[in-house]
């Protein structure tokens, strides 16, 4: 479970997290949905210990991450796992070795189960034939998909995914959904997604959170974010539809 | 602009050599206490040994020679002026040798480890920050400070020795040839000069320079290349600091060092 109270993040005086409030459940999934630029990578940052907030507090699994020692904050994120919006691989190695790096880190398996290990991940994301590529030479969508295999390679019970999809075909961003949808459900991984994509949203999400002006303005089912009249919600749900339906 | 600019810009100068002062110490604190991570990263430590010391020998070797033998030319012709053509020949090779051990071979090799070394890794931990790398270490729970910039210094502060050594003999020989074949020293005269002159604490006095001259670089590379913001430009501006403190900080650790040792 992941619990935010009263969380605050200012950059230089200019306020990006005012009062974030968000409860979420122990093996559920969060979509966080917002525009551009309004702190959800921040808040994700905030939730793995990355960003200290100003003010307020996060707890996972019982334990209050704001203001941990680095130490404890390294032993809490080894059942955490992030996908970076940038997909941040180690550009100095090759694809296995980054998906491969934690294991040879924090465990003490043998080259040939740490082999077995990453190429089921790498095939999970559909990628076992570029194991032995530099990242350099991957497109976008594949760093990502990279990305997400690191991610899970330490079977983390929480998982933050920042804007998965965005950048990739319909196709894979389709499988990516899938994917984490059922890593989620299968292993009982607590997820939090944030997206600006409302069909990626609709399918990964038990409930959807809208962050505008430093607050959760809206937090609710699938259902309830799709029939709220919410203003807040309707403009950022129906700015889309609109634009579509100026363009026909 | 007003006319305080002068002053103000001063003002932000100190500043900032205090707010770095304290990060290297910080970060040094950091890898001294990471402690036996090393023996667990020694294939890393390798790698960075073989990047600091192996692929820096080329430049070494070509400012070490030319080192020795402008020092023997300028050597000359300073005796000339005040003793015997002979008697300055015979004297050749101890002051050649002395400054070699001491400065010479220490101090340049220290400069050219800056410009190579330091830059290097200010832009590689640099870019490696600003594209959020270090920040996929900490959420992997892998500890930057370990991980990265241990290995690193440990490499600095073993293979610069090295590259001294190294320079010192490469400078003895470039010095011994402007010495025979331009000056027309014999062979015999120039190494009794230097072997019976020889003192082993300056020597070793170059050495600790070294170590002092490698770890500082390499700490100052990696503290300014984990504190890069902005893009690829505060890329560019990290590797020009990291060069600038770090031949600062050898210039001025080459004199602290000469009062303590001499
Ligand atoms: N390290 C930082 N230093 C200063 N300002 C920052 C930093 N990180 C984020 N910000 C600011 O915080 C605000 C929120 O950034 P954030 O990256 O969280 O937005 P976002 O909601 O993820 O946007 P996007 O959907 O475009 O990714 C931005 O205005 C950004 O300029
Ligand atoms: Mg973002």
């Amino acid at each position: 479970m992941i619990e935010i109270t009263g969380l605050q993040k200012l950059f230089d005086d200019r306020i990006v997290l005012r009062d974030v409030n968000l409860t979420i459940p122990e093996g559920r999934s969060i979509v966080i949905v917002g525009r551009s630029g309004y702190g959800k990578s921040v808040l994700l940052k905030s939730i793995i210990g990355l960003v200290r907030p100003d003010r307020g507090t996060i707890t996972v699994d019982g334990v209050t991450i704001t203001g941990l020692g680095r130490k404890q904050l390294f032993s809490i994120r080894k059942k955490m796992g992030m996908l970076f919006q940038s997909a941040a691989l180690f550009d100095s190695m090759s694809v296995y070795d980054n998906v491969a790096l934690p294991l040879r880190e924090h465990t003490a398996y043998g080259a040939k189960e740490i082999e077995r290990r990453v190429l089921e991940k790498l095939s999970l994301v559909g990628l076992a034939t570029a194991a032995a590529q530099p990242p350099s030479e991957l497109s976008g969508g594949m760093k990502k998909r990279v990305g997400l295999a690191r991610a899970l390679i330490m079977e983390p019970k929480v998982m933050l995914y920042d804007e998965p999809t965005t950048g990739l075909d319909p196709i894979t961003a389709g499988e990516i959904n899938l994917l984490i949808r059922e890593t989620q459900s299968r292993l009982r991984i607590t997820s939090v997604i944030v997206t600006h994509e409302l069909d990626s949203a609709y399918v990964t999400a038990d409930s959807i959170a809208m962050l505008h002006d430093g607050v959760i303005s809206f937090h609710g089912s699938v259902d309830a974010f799709r029939g709220t009249s919410d203003p807040v919600v309707t403009g950022f749900r129906d700015g889309l539809r609109r634009g579509e339906g100026g363009l026909s | 602009m007003n006319r305080f600019w002068l002053l103000r810009r001063t003002g932000a100068q100190c500043l900032d050599i205090l707010r770095e002062t304290g990060r290297w110490s910080l970060l040094l604190a950091g890898i001294l206490g990471s402690g036996l991570s090393l023996l667990k990263h020694r294939r890393l430590v390798l790698e960075q040994m073989l990047k600091i010391g192996v692929n820096s020998i080329p430049l070494v070797s070509v400012v070490s020679i030319f080192t020795g033998a402008v020092s023997a030319w300028q050597a000359a012709y300073q005796f000339e002026g005040i003793m015997s053509r002979n008697m300055a020949m015979n004297f050749l090779g101890a002051a050649v040798s002395a400054a070699i051990f001491i400065e010479l071979a220490p101090v340049l090799t220290g400069l050219v480890i800056a410009g190579r070394v330091g830059a290097s890794l200010a832009a590689e931990l640099g870019s490696m920050k600003v594209t959020e790398q270090i920040d996929a270490l900490e959420t992997l729970a892998i500890d930057p400070v370990r991980y990265l910039a241990a290995p690193r210094f440990t490499a600095g502060l073993t293979m610069m020795p090295v590259l001294v050594v190294y320079a010192d003999l490469v400078a003895h020989f470039g010095a011994f040839v402007v010495a025979h074949f331009l000056l027309g020293v014999s062979a015999a005269t120039f190494f009794d000069g230097v072997r019976n002159h020889f003192i082993v604490h300056n020597v070793f006095s170059g050495l600790v320079k070294a170590l002092v001259f490698g770890g500082g670089t390499a700490l100052i590379g990696c503290s300014i290349g984990l504190h890069t913001s902005g893009g690829a430009e505060g890329v560019g501006s990290s590797t020009i600091k990291a060069f600038v403190y770090s031949s600062g900080f050898i210039l001025v650790f080459d004199y602290i060092l000469a009062m303590l040792l001499f």
